[in-house]
């Protein structure tokens, strides 16, 4: 797990997950799962496969209400930042 | 943490927005009593098994039979002469081995019952006879146990959450029957009515030890089947009530209160 210092000078953890190869809906449930254990503020960072993963688990993740900062694709997969909003 | 088959078993559970991790967690460990394994128990049990309820206890001093067959659906004709409570263990030991059974084969009644339900976080009601429904009634509101009261026979049922000294319960709307009515063993039921009912009476369950949603209490659900019709109508706390009223009458389980048949 990396500490960082956000702005607000509260120190926040990130934590990282490599969920290729894991289909919906498992993806989601593991990251619901690790983002229990998170505070709020708290990121993962995490790789996803392309297809419906990185369609399904962003949308998921903003209905209960967590914020996907960054998306990305790289090569044949994808890098998700997820920030956790609420408990 | 969740083990690896607990991840994937309770993954419904774990996506399902508003429920989630923290829920599974709380259900996991929180027990939870089904008084009577016949057709409310039947559905009841399975469900709160499948759910992962940590620790289920199950109260039947019967043994299957082949009338049971047709709405008592935790059982197989392999079971019959068997203990409800030994076939029902079994069963639901091969759904889930997760979940703690516990088997009470006493015949309970006003002398054991707080013993019985003292262990347990919540208490489901799966009997088919008035009197033992008020003995249960008037044990959870002594004991302070959360209890989800069903009844059905035909085409229909009800069910009402109990939540003692906090929301209505049976004597607030039922005084004593004077005669015992009828149950399964001397009208019929459809099976699968009375396993609409037990299947609510698990939802309950799950919603009162996990802590989501709202519970029917102070309320009262019926269900007609043949019909195809809900109806849900609201009650309330009786102050006079004898056993959770101001000024009760009913302070402890005094067997003649409860002459249940043999």
């Amino acid at each position: 797990m990396q500490m960082k210092q956000d702005n607000d000078n509260t120190t926040k953890s990130e934590i990282f997950r490599d969920y290729r190869g894991v289909e919906c809906p498992m993806n989601f449930a593991r990251i619901t799962v690790d983002l229990m254990d998170l505070n709020i503020g708290d990121r993962i960072r995490v790789l996803l496969d392309d297809g419906e993963p990185s369609v399904n688990v962003p949308r998921s993740l903003e209905r209960e209400g967590q914020k996907v900062v960054h998306k990305e694709k790289i090569d044949d997969h994808w890098l998700l930042i997820i920030e956790k909003r609420v408990d | 943490m969740f083990t690896e088959d607990q991840l994937n078993r309770y993954s419904r559970h774990i996506i399902l927005k508003g429920f989630g991790p923290k829920a599974q967690k709380k259900l996991l460990h929180s027990s939870v009593l089904v008084i009577g394994a016949g057709g409310l128990g039947s559905s009841a049990l399975l469900y709160l098994a499948a759910a992962g309820a940590g620790k289920i206890g199950i109260a039947d001093y019967d043994k299957v039979d082949i009338s049971n067959l047709q709405r008592q659906i935790l059982y197989s004709q392999k079971d019959i002469k068997i203990p409800k409570t030994e076939a029902a263990a079994f069963r639901l030991s091969e759904l889930n081995s997760d979940v703690h059974l516990f088997q009470h084969t006493e015949r309970l009644q006003p002398s054991n019952i707080l013993n019985i339900i003292k262990d347990y976080d919540f208490i489901i009601d799966g009997t088919d006879s008035q009197k033992m429904k008020l003995l249960i009634n008037d044990a959870c509101v002594l004991a302070n146990k959360p209890l989800a009261h069903a009844a059905a026979i035909e085409f229909s049922g009800q069910i009402m959450t109990i939540i003692p000294h906090k929301s209505s319960c049976l004597r607030c709307i039922f005084s004593a029957p004077e005669n015992e009515s009828l149950s399964c063993s001397q009208s019929g039921i459809i099976g699968a009515v009375v396993g609409v009912l037990g299947t609510l009476q698990a939802l309950e369950a799950i919603k009162y030890l996990s802590g989501v949603g709202e519970l029917l209490t102070d309320s009262f659900l019926s269900f007609q089947g043949d019909m195809a019709r809900f109806h849900k109508f609201s009650v309330q706390r009786n102050p006079h009530c004898e056993i959770c009223g101001e000024t009760p009458t009913i302070t402890d389980l005094n067997p003649e209160t409860y002459q249940l048949c043999k």
